[in-house]
C-alpha cells in the first residue's frame, strides 16, 4: 500500500460525495447546554503502534459503499454503540485535505482524508459534519 | 507495566502529592473532581483499536499529565471538563460554553496543544505549550468567570 503522503487527491470522488466516519461513544460529549455534540477528537490524524504520526484518518467513501449495497447502519454493524458522522469530500478539500481510495480486504470503500490537521481544521470538520447515527 | 495490567489501584491519586491538606482539598476541589478522576482512570482500560480504526491505547504518561494539569488549574468555580481519548494515545480535556471553547490536547507531561475561542471578543488562539502554562491559566479563569 502506498503511504498516504504519496496519494494524490482522487477527483473521481466528487465534492458532493459523503465520507462516513465511525464515532465511538467517547467522542460524543456534552455541549455544555444540556445536549451532546461531536468532539473535534474524531477528526485527528492517527498514529501507528510504532508511534509514527500519519497525515490521514480513515473514512468510508459512501458512493463506493452504496455500490456494494452498504449503508451507514451496515458500516457500524460490527461496532456496537458507535455512531456515524458524515461530511462531504468538498468540505475536506476546502480545508486543504486530499481524499483518496485506500481499499482494504473486506472494506473496499475504505478511504483516507489526507493532510495536516491543526485544531482549526479538526473543528471545521466537526462543525461541517452531520451525525447520521448517534453513538449510544 | 503493560497498560492492560493496570487497574485503578495502580494509579497514583495525584492529590496524594498535593501540597494542600485534606481540609484544604475539601474546600478547593471542584465538585466534579472525583467523577473526572474516575473517567481518566477508566482510560487505562482502553485497548489498542478502541476507536475501531486502530487507535493507540491512551498512554499512561498522558493520562497522568492530564491529572496533574487539572490539579494545577482547578478551582471551585471551574466547570467540569469533558475527558476524551485521542487516537494518538493522548487525552483531550474540553470545555464548551456559549461564548467560550477551550480544548487542551495532552500529549505528554510537557506538551499541550491548546485551542481557545472566545466568540464574544472574536479572539481565537491555537498554541503549543510546553513548560509555561500561564496563557492557559487566564483562559481557564474565563471559563470559571
Amino acid at each position: 500500500m502506498m503511504v498516504e503522503t504519496e496519494l494524490p487527491d482522487d477527483r473521481s470522488i466528487g465534492d458532493e460525495v459523503l465520507l462516513w466516519r465511525r464515532i465511538p461513544p467517547l467522542w460524543y460529549v456534552s455541549d455544555g447546554q444540556g445536549g451532546r455534540r461531536l468532539s473535534s477528537a474524531a477528526f485527528q490524524n492517527y498514529r501507528d503502534s510504532d508511534g509514527r504520526v500519519h497525515s490521514a484518518f480513515s473514512v468510508c467513501i459512501s458512493c463506493d459503499a452504496e455500490e456494494e449495497g452498504a449503508d451507514p447502519h451496515g458500516y457500524i454493524a460490527s461496532h456496537p454503540g458507535h455512531g456515524v458522522a458524515a461530511f462531504s469530500a468538498g468540505l475536506a478539500r476546502s480545508l486543504e485535505q486530499r481524499v483518496a481510495r485506500v481499499p482494504l480486504e473486506g472494506e473496499l470503500a475504505h478511504g483516507h482524508v489526507i493532510g495536516n490537521k491543526p485544531k482549526s481544521v479538526q473543528k471545521a470538520l466537526r462543525r461541517g459534519a452531520t451525525l447520521l447515527i448517534e453513538p449510544e | 507495566m503493560p497498560v492492560a495490567l493496570l487497574s485503578e489501584a495502580d494509579v497514583r491519586d495525584p492529590r496524594e502529592s498535593s501540597p494542600h491538606s485534606a481540609t484544604e482539598e475539601l474546600l478547593t476541589d471542584p465538585p466534579w473532581f472525583g467523577q473526572v478522576f474516575e473517567r481518566l482512570v477508566a482510560l487505562f482500560a482502553l485497548s489498542p483499536g478502541w476507536d475501531s480504526y486502530g487507535a493507540v491505547a491512551p498512554r499512561p504518561d498522558a493520562i497522568e499529565a492530564a491529572f496533574d494539569l487539572l490539579l494545577q488549574l482547578s478551582s471551585p468555580a471551574m466547570p467540569e471538563p469533558q475527558v476524551v481519548p485521542l487516537a494518538s494515545g493522548g487525552v483531550q480535556l474540553e470545555w464548551h460554553q456559549p461564548a467560550i471553547e477551550l480544548e487542551i490536547e495532552v500529549h505528554s507531561p510537557f506538551r499541550f496543544d491548546v485551542f481557545y475561542e472566545n466568540r464574544e471578543t472574536g479572539d481565537t488562539r491555537e498554541e503549543e505549550l510546553m513548560a509555561d502554562l500561564s496563557p492557559l491559566r487566564s483562559w481557564v479563569d474565563q471559563l470559571s468567570g
